[in-house]
């Protein structure tokens, strides 16, 4: 058996390694990186029948927990490693095309060192190591930000960093209040001791780690950032955040949650934050022509969703969360991806400028209908199954509370469901304006030559085809796929204790 | 083996469809062979009604299941009868279309969708269904890109809305009861409490409403169905709306069941069904009165179809085996006279090229079969003896008559006043009068495209003379959902409360016909003319300026009703889209772009989360 620590050695040593071989050959970073990304994956799969069957605990420098720092490899992190390193190893190959500058060597460093960072947090059992990479996470992300080096990639790096910094300090505060009365920081230990706490302190403690890491889990009203972030970030990098990012914060936070803190009685609270999010998210995103910003908003209607789902408190509903996550990860992925190129070839972020693209890139434009209507939840997409999943483990805890939250949801998908397809009717059938005298001419305001819009390269093709085969025939595999993430579930649900882990 | 043909055959012609994508006459070729395969298979399965079939698979712990009914059936062979005649009149019709290398996919997509709708066995089956034929019918109206893109847009965001309320209304149910199951559900209906049964009302029948253009939820229909191409025009306004219908009769008769929905009394004899029967005669009247002021024929046909809706809708809520079977009856006619009046008009779109009635006039000579057809069409949607909708039409006012609801029927009976109005003009405009210089080359669409009209025109007919053939079925349905079925003979009924013996009305029609025409032969002050040697009304005309009556056709009618035309609808549907936009940009202006204010978000947001918490722990 292989062991799961390598997840975490492997892109980080490369990340290292990679400006050291940039000495000797400039442009090795590229296939450096895609090999480290492969060899986490190929991990991965290898690990995944071994923890579906029972969780792998790794004791590192043989201090014992609650001594010594160690991992936990269970479902959760195993998953989650498999879904960061098959993204960032597409997101790769991705950028062989896309990434076409000066710096790319900073860019590949910064990049492992974001896979890293998400890795290393789903796998640890160490809340301050959960800390630390973290922190790792979230400095790459901020340069990445940044790294087209424009005016509005800058700003929005800013307030990231600014406001990424206020989630860590808060998180941080936690910590030391978590050290200060339990004088331990493995969590299993904490969750042995937790109940044991005072009110007061349980609360403190629960309400900082939500609103610490809340920030980098786009939860409203914390979420700020996001749309200038995501929407200023290099389209590779944006899928990533969209992808990923958001995603392993948030289940980081609900798995502290439930099986560290057994908060359970913040989790209707967190339902209606949930939806208040998705519905800020899908509205907001209605009124966009930024398509980017469209996308970004539409992220954080998903995280809402998904944190409604997380917060249902029953196993079918974390499951059916999971099962979200894994769509929405492979969709938004998609449409980052493809909307790149559509950005890069017409130069124009405004998507009512792509009028008629799709006979100028077909297949980039299909997958894009694709994976926006596995977002809305259109069958047999596999959006379709984790949406209705999700809707009907609402509905089987039976109250008013969540019924009224369900509808909530699906009139969000009603507005979901508008502005994704009139960018898709844009796409095939040219501009549409909604005038009194009925249909205006296709054409594009800002003058762009449809004619010389070629094809996107095929390193940019070739992922997106791949992400489109698991959000296309995601369902003959759905069996496979609820079990996996029921185990997830039981996993999550489950509280943490010392004495399992050995 | 005949059930499950019916899903097969679609998969087949799609994947066929696509492989041969580029090869016309292959493509045509499989096509037909399957559509007429289904209607083989479809009478086969007559045979077995009451049999049940379940996936091999179960889907979240519950399998889908399907079941044959008379009720599926009727449906069933409405489809696969009009997917057969449309399919032979699209073969040339379709060729070397722009646009249109998709066009079997989708509609095989949509049929596929509706088989599931209308034999699915639990709530599940039905959903997914469901949203295939909504998509498949959004993707059959959108391909041919331009104006149709824009008004399928139209369409897709109410199927979705429709979808939506759908699956709230079905995730209550389970919810509840924890089943999807029908048979099951119907039990449970039984002892059900009202405010869940008000509820579960509200939301089905209004998300069926969408999907059967009921008013006000009507306004996307028109533009939808008469924007993509005419076969497709025709096929759509003749069966898939009707499949909306299917969801209410679902809901009312076989789910909720009529006597627990009576339950509901308002206000003394106001049940819920009479509210639905407003609604049924709002949908009469607004839509068959648009229709009179359009300039477009198949916008005529389209408004004017979704006041023959409404009529099946009234039908269908009166309750009475004569209203259920005269509902009934009204779609299979519906189906038969729509399809003939709009392939009428595309066999002209064929030749002219459009279909705006202001540029055409006196075809009558150039294309009489689609005049004969369009005529037969507008005879039965009138309501007018010998033909089918008169049959329908006459069970639907006597039920309402006599089942005490006199409004209804005063109610239903202006709306024919206009669809008298709207279907004289849509016969004027395009055959009568004045032949345009243009169209003096315009010949009769090939044998292979009057083929379906002719068959409809018979039908159209036949059906009328023997209703029973088709009431036979009709009355095994309302027998399988419990209800009293219709008293029918071969050619008529005959109940205590007054009989129809069609053939002695349509002999009546006949002699009629026979006596005008002696009259015709033995007058001798007529004189034959051509067709620009009329209409003249004192004005002087030549063939530069010939004196067309087209435009404007009803000025005086117009003129009276344009301060009543408001485009309510059309109004409101713009300020919902608005008010979702500017709901938008208030909860975009939450992100101001100031990184303090910002920062104070999260602090607020972790003092609030901690009062707010404070209370749990």
């Amino acid at each position: 058996m292989v062991n799961p620590i390598l997840l975490i050695i492997i892109p980080l040593a490369t990340a290292f390694f990679i400006p050291l071989l940039a000495i000797v050959w400039k442009n090795g970073s590229r296939y450096l990186a895609l090999l480290a990304a492969l060899a986490n994956v190929l991990i991965g799969i290898k690990l995944l029948p071994y923890v579906l069957e029972k969780p792998i605990h790794v004791t590192i420098a043989g201090f014992k927990a609650p001594i010594g720092i160690d991992l936990l490899a269970g479902p959760l992190g195993i998953v989650f490693s498999l879904i960061i390193s098959i993204t960032g190893f597409l997101v790769l190959i991705y950028s062989i095309g896309y990434i076409r500058d000066e710096s790319i060597n900073k860019y590949y460093t910064l990049f492992l060192l974001l896979l890293t960072g998400s890795t290393g947090m789903v796998l640890t059992n160490d809340i301050f190591n959960l800390f630390v990479f973290f922190e790792i996470l979230c400095i790459s992300s901020y340069i990445l930000v940044a790294y087209n080096r424009d005016e509005h990639g800058l700003e929005a790096a800013i307030k990231y960093l600014v406001l990424g910094s206020v989630g860590s300090l808060l998180f941080l505060i936690a910590i030391a209040i978590i050290y200060l009365k339990l004088g331990t920081l493995n969590m299993a230990d904490i969750s042995d001791k937790f109940d044991a706490l005072g009110g007061s302190y349980r609360m403190m403690v629960v309400v900082l780690i939500l609103s610490g890491l809340g920030v980098e889990a786009a939860i409203f009203p914390l979420n700020s950032w996001l749309p200038d972030a995501h929407s200023s970030a290099p389209s590779s990098i944006s899928a990533l955040l969209s992808g990923f990012v958001i995603e392993v914060a948030l289940i980081v936070v609900m798995k502290l949650v439930y099986s560290v803190f057994h908060a359970m009685q913040v989790l209707n609270a967190l339902a209606v934050v949930g939806v208040i999010t998705l519905l800020v998210g899908e509205f907001a995103a209605f009124r966009q022509e930024n398509i980017k910003r469209v996308l970004a908003y539409s992220s954080i209607g998903q995280v809402g969703l998904i944190l409604l789902a997380l917060s249902i408190n029953s196993k079918a509903g974390i499951s059916a969360a999971v099962l979200q996550i894994i769509n929405h990860t492979a969709s938004k992925s998609i449409l980052f991806l493809v909307s790149g190129y559509f950005i890069l070839k017409t130069g124009s972020y405004r998507y009512s400028d792509y009028s008629g693209i799709a006979k100028r890139m077909p297949v980039s434009s299909l997958l894009f209908v694709l994976a926006a209507l596995s977002l809305i939840g259109v069958p047999p997409f596999l959006g379709f199954f984790s949406k209705l999943q999700i809707v009907m483990a609402a509905a089987a805890r039976g109250s008013t509370f969540y019924v009224s939250l369900v509808s909530l949801v699906l009139l969000g998908t009603i507005v979901e469901g508008a502005y994704f397809l009139r960018i898709a009717q844009v796409l095939y059938f040219g501009r549409q304006q909604d005038t009194d005298s009925g249909w205006l001419e296709t054409g594009n305001a800002a003058g762009i030559d449809m004619e010389s819009v070629g094809n996107a390269p095929v390193s940019a093709v070739i992922p997106v085809l791949l992400l489109g085969i698991v959000v296309v025939f995601g369902f003959l595999f759905l069996t496979n796929l609820n079990g996996v993430t029921g185990s997830i579930a039981g996993e999550i649900t489950r509280a943490l204790s010392l004495a399992s882990l050995f | 083996m005949a059930f499950s043909m019916l899903f097969i055959l679609p998969v087949i012609g799609i994947v066929l469809s696509l492989i041969f994508v580029k090869v016309d006459f292959l493509k045509n070729l499989i096509n037909l062979t399957i559509f007429g395969a289904l209607v083989y298979f479809n009478i086969l399965l007559l045979n077995s009604v009451g049999e049940t079939f379940k996936l091999p698979f179960a889907f979240l712990g519950q399998s889908l299941t399907f079941r044959v009914t008379y009720l599926a059936l009727y449906f069933s062979l409405m489809i696969n009868g009009i997917s057969f005649l449309t399919a032979i009149f699209s073969w040339r019709f379709m060729r070397e279309r722009e646009n249109s290398s998709l066009y079997y996919v989708w509609w095989l997509t949509k049929t596929l969708g509706m088989f599931g709708v209308i034999f699915s066995g639990d709530f599940l089956t039905f959903f997914l269904s469901w949203e295939l034929m909504s998509w498949g019918t959004y993707f059959v109206m959108v391909q041919r890109g331009g104006a149709a893109a824009k008004a399928s847009y139209k369409y897709l965001v109410y199927a979705i809305s429709s979808a939506m309320v759908l699956l709230a209304g079905i995730v209550i149910l389970y919810a509840s009861f924890g089943t999807f199951s029908f048979a099951e559900l119907s039990k449970a209906y039984s002892n059900i409490s009202t405010g869940m049964l008000i509820l579960t009302l509200v939301l089905f029948i209004g998300s069926f409403s969408v999907e059967s253009a009921v008013f006000p939820l009507h306004s996307w229909l028109p533009d939808a169905y008469s924007e993509t191409f005419s076969p497709m025009s025709s096929y759509l306004s003749s069966i898939s709306t009707r499949l909306g219908t299917y969801g209410i009769i679902l809901f009312l008769f076989v789910i909720a069941g009529v006597s627990v929905i009576d339950r509901l009394q308002i206000i003394g004899a106001i049940n819920f069904r009479y509210v639905i029967g407003v609604f049924a005669v709002l949908t009469i009247i607004v839509p068959t009165f648009t229709a009179v002021f359009q300039d477009d024929a198949k916008k005529l046909v389209m408004w004017s179809g979704i006041g023959q809706g409404g009529y099946v809708l009234l039908g269908i809520v009166s309750g009475s085996a004569l209203g259920i079977g005269g509902g009934m009856f009204h779609m299979m006619s519906m189906l038969t006279f729509e399809s003939v009046i709009l392939l009428s008009i595309a066999a002209v779109e064929y030749r002219t090229g459009t279909t705006n009635m202001n540029k055409l006039g006196g075809l009558i000579k150039k294309q009489p079969v689609a005049f004969i057809g369009l005529l037969a069409g507008i005879i039965a949607l009138a309501g007018i003896p010998p033909m089918n909708g008169f049959v329908s039409k006459w069970f639907i006012y006597r039920s309402l008559i006599l089942s005490g609801y006199p409004f209804l029927a005063i109610g239903a009976m202006i709306g024919t006043l206009a669809t008298i109005l709207a279907v004289y003009k849509l016969i004027h405009n395009i055959f009568l009068g004045q032949l345009r210089e243009e169209y003096n080359g315009v010949k009769e669409v090939p044998f292979d495209m009057q083929l379906p009209i002719w068959i409809l025109i018979i039908i159209v007919w036949g059906s009328a003379v023997f209703p029973g053939i088709t009431f036979s079925l009709i009355a095994k349905i309302q027998s399988s959902l419990g209800l009293t079925p219709v008293p029918y003979s071969l050619n008529g009924i005959a109940t205590s409360a007054g009989d129809l013996d069609m053939l002695v009305v349509s002999i009546v029609f006949v002699a009629g016909l026979v006596v005008a025409y002696m009259v015709y032969l033995l007058g001798h002050r007529r004189k034959h003319v051509i067709q620009y040697d009329n209409y003249a009304a004192g004005h002087f005309l030549n063939k530069d300026i010939p004196y067309n009556y087209n435009a404007h056709f009803y000025a005086g009618m117009e003129h009276i009703f344009e301060p009543y035309r408001k485009k309510i609808i059309a109004r409101s549907e713009k300020s919902l889209a608005a008010l979702t936009g500017t709901i938008g940009d208030y909860l975009r202006h939450i992100y101001t772009g100031n990184v303090s204010t910002y920062a104070y978000y999260i602090v607020a947001a972790f003092v609030i989360g901690a009062i707010v918490l404070g209370g749990v722990f």
